[in-house]
């Protein structure tokens, strides 16, 4: 059966492609960007917040996370629970300014939550795509011994 | 074996001697490399240790700041301290401060708390609380270099956290300045805090000793193994100068030095060099061993094996070795040797061997030179070539011994009758130009006389030849009297090349055989071209010219 043999060389990729499926699906990395946001860093927020008062933040975590922080300020609305109905309750206007955030670039929850403020047509949606794990790390203060 | 010199060191010994240096040379090269290596190994350690102290003093420094931020994050989180940020309240701020102060302090040792101050966004000072001997007043800056960089920056750097070390009344302490509020900036929080403790904590962490003083040499924290003076144990110290990041010209804060046990290290060092040495000392004494059996198979031996076969030949006894070695300050027997067996080998090649007299070899080349090369304008000489009449009857008659008896006489007389100082003008700088007596063969002798141009001067010197001759050779028992023939070329006149020279000496002397005269010069006339054929056609030109 001459026809069902493989040249060697072709076995070398197919094992490599493989093992690269294998590695991608272990690592989640949010995209650089989403269309019909606004990527900000660990300054753009507090530029941001400077700038509107009344911006809306929200953390997209799993409400377990929050324990260890959370920036002041911010609503807790979990990705799984986010629709265009959980958005309404928080968002004042389609208008009105809203950040989104989540751990950090591990961390898809904050992505899935912009995409669907995008599609609810929320039109001015700022993506916090660094994380709380930036805002840590740059040293900025945050909520953590909450009463 | 006996040889009528003595020889101070044989080759072989000489190769020994500096195969033995070379190898010494290795082993001095290889110590020294040691010596270089520890120190280097000790400094590179020293660095090491350095660098290790600093950098784990700044990360105690760093853990403190991270514990000043937690502090300042758990203060801010209390609603009602929020609110006298805002008013700004200067007495609820103060009892808010003291509470917080006595609440953490009390329960957390993770930090000992020394002050907290309240700035608004601008930094004025709305209240403090403290404790211990770190008293100062409200409006006096406890870190100014870290306040003073706070209060330039601009934007969302302001919500960045700021620590430093700096000192306060003399001591050393760790300032943090904590934003408050978390998106909208509300005041700071200064926490002041002792960085001994964290400090101290490297003892654990490094395993080390750990020395603490303050910038006037106080000593602030000694762990119990700190070493207490020159003990028996190696030990290495670095010390690390903590200064203020923010203001480094103030001097440091305070010194920490660490200490470490090196007998190990020492041992180690010490256990390498031996190995080293030992390894390099085999190597050294392989390669002189495989140079020496090299040399010794490739040159000393075959050397060795010439100059006995060369002695037993005896090449060498029967010239007798003249003792010339024996004065060097070096002499190497077997190099002496061959030098001597050289001499002797010449001397048979160019000398004849009964009359001690140059043979027809070395007469020929020296007429070459004469003749060739760099001669100087107006040296001329004489070519003179002479034969013995009836030396045949000294040989019938008395045998053949009888006829070499009379040609080593005829060879000292000739040679006495040269030795004659009006007739040898010889130039100084001309070590060639001197005359030259030779036994060609058979009873046919020549002599080169220099300085001669006339044939007055050729009589001179023909006169003395014969007037040698004279006297009757007395051997066995009866008188012989040998006649002397002679034929003079006059160089540069008669010829400029060897062949032609003698060529015509020999013509004139069968000239003066046939004549019956003594002596004659060749005369291009008399003797004819007939005896002279194949030489006479080149030089004709230059004949004519210098006669």
């Amino acid at each position: 059966m001459s026809w069902l043999r493989i040249p060697a060389g072709m076995w070398f990729w197919l094992v490599l492609v493989l093992a690269g499926q294998q590695a991608a699906a272990a690592e989640v990395r949010a995209p650089d960007h989403i269309s019909g946001t606004t990527v900000v860093d660990a300054a753009g927020v507090l530029d941001l917040a400077a700038e509107h008062p009344d911006l809306v933040i929200i953390d997209a975590r799993m409400r377990l996370d929050r324990r260890q922080g959370y920036l002041q300020g911010s609503v807790s609305l979990p990705d799984v629970d986010t629709d265009c109905d959980s958005l309404a309750s928080v968002i004042p206007s389609l208008s009105h300014p809203v950040l989104f955030y989540c751990n950090g670039i591990h961390c898809g929850r904050s992505a899935v939550s912009a995409r669907i403020a995008v599609e609810c047509g929320y039109r001015r949606v700022y993506w916090f795509r660094e994380g709380f794990e930036a805002w840590q790390a740059a040293r900025l203060p945050y909520v953590k011994y909450a009463r | 074996m006996s040889h009528p010199y003595r020889p101070i060191l044989s080759l072989q010994a000489v190769l020994v001697l500096s195969l033995g240096f070379m190898g010494m040379l290795a082993l001095l090269v290889a110590l020294a490399t040691g010596r270089v290596y520890h120190g280097l190994t000790v400094q590179n350690m020293r660095d090491a240790l350095l660098n290790l102290v600093a950098l784990e003093a700044r990360e105690a420094l760093e853990r403190i700041g991270e514990h000043a931020f937690d502090l300042g994050l758990a203060v801010q989180a209390d609603p009602q301290l929020l609110a006298a940020y805002r008013e700004p309240d200067r007495a609820a701020m103060s009892g808010l401060l003291d509470q917080q102060f006595r609440q953490y302090f009390v329960t957390a040792e993770v930090l000992p708390l020394l002050l907290l101050r309240a700035y608004t966004v601008d930094f004025r000072p709305l209240a403090q609380s403290r404790v211990g001997d770190v008293r100062p007043p409200l409006t006096e800056p406890v870190c100014p270099a870290l306040l003073e960089q706070a209060r330039s920056r601009q934007g969302p750097a302001r919500f960045r956290l700021m620590a430093d070390v700096c000192r306060s009344n003399g001591r050393p302490v760790h300032a943090a300045l904590v934003p408050v509020g978390g998106l909208r900036l509300e005041g700071y929080l200064l926490v002041v805090s002792d960085p001994l403790p964290e400090l101290a904590s490297l003892a654990q962490d490094l395993g080390m000793a750990v020395n603490i003083v303050s910038a006037e040499g106080r000593e602030l924290f000694r762990s119990k193994d700190w070493p207490a003076g020159s003990g028996a144990v190696a030990r290495m110290t670095a010390t690390h100068a903590l200064r203020p990041a923010l203001a480094p010209g103030d001097g440091p804060v305070l010194r920490v030095a660490v200490a470490t046990d090196t007998t190990r290290l020492e041992a180690r060092l010490t256990e390498t060099g031996f190995a080293v040495l030992v390894a390099v000392a085999t190597v050294t004494v392989v390669a002189v061993l495989v140079a020496f059996f090299l040399l010794r198979k490739t040159a000393l031996l075959p050397l060795q094996a010439l100059i006995q076969r060369l002695e037993t030949e005896s090449v060498v006894r029967r010239r007798g070795v003249p003792a010339s070695g024996t004065g060097a300050l070096l002499a190497v027997r077997e190099v002496d040797m061959l030098h001597q067996i050289y001499e002797a080998v010449e001397h048979l090649a160019f000398n004849d061997h009964l009359t001690a007299l140059p043979n027809r070899m070395r007469f020929s080349e020296w007429l070459e030179r004469l003749t060739t090369g760099n001669r100087r304008q107006g040296d001329n000489f004489a070519v003179f070539v002479m034969d013995l009449d009836r030396f045949k009857v000294v040989n019938d008659s008395c045998g053949h011994s009888a006829g070499d008896e009379v040609l080593r006489e005829v060879g000292e007389r000739l040679r006495a009758a040269l030795r004659n100082d009006d007739l040898v003008a010889t130039p100084a700088d001309d070590q060639y130009f001197d005359h030259l007596l030779a036994r060609l063969g058979g009873d046919e002798f020549a002599a080169i006389v220099p300085g001669i141009g006339s044939s007055e001067e050729v009589a001179a010197v023909a006169r003395r030849l014969l007037a040698a001759m004279r006297p009757p050779f007395e051997i066995c028992g009866e008188s012989f009297s040998v006649g002397l023939s002679i034929g003079v070329a006059l160089f540069p006149v008669h010829g400029t090349n060897a062949s032609a020279l003698v060529c015509r000496a020999d013509a004139a002397m069968y000239q003066a055989k046939l004549d019956g005269a003594r002596w004659r010069i060749f005369d291009q006339d008399s003797t004819g071209q007939a005896l002279c054929p194949a030489i006479l056609q080149a030089p004709t030109a230059e004949l004519e010219r210098s006669a």
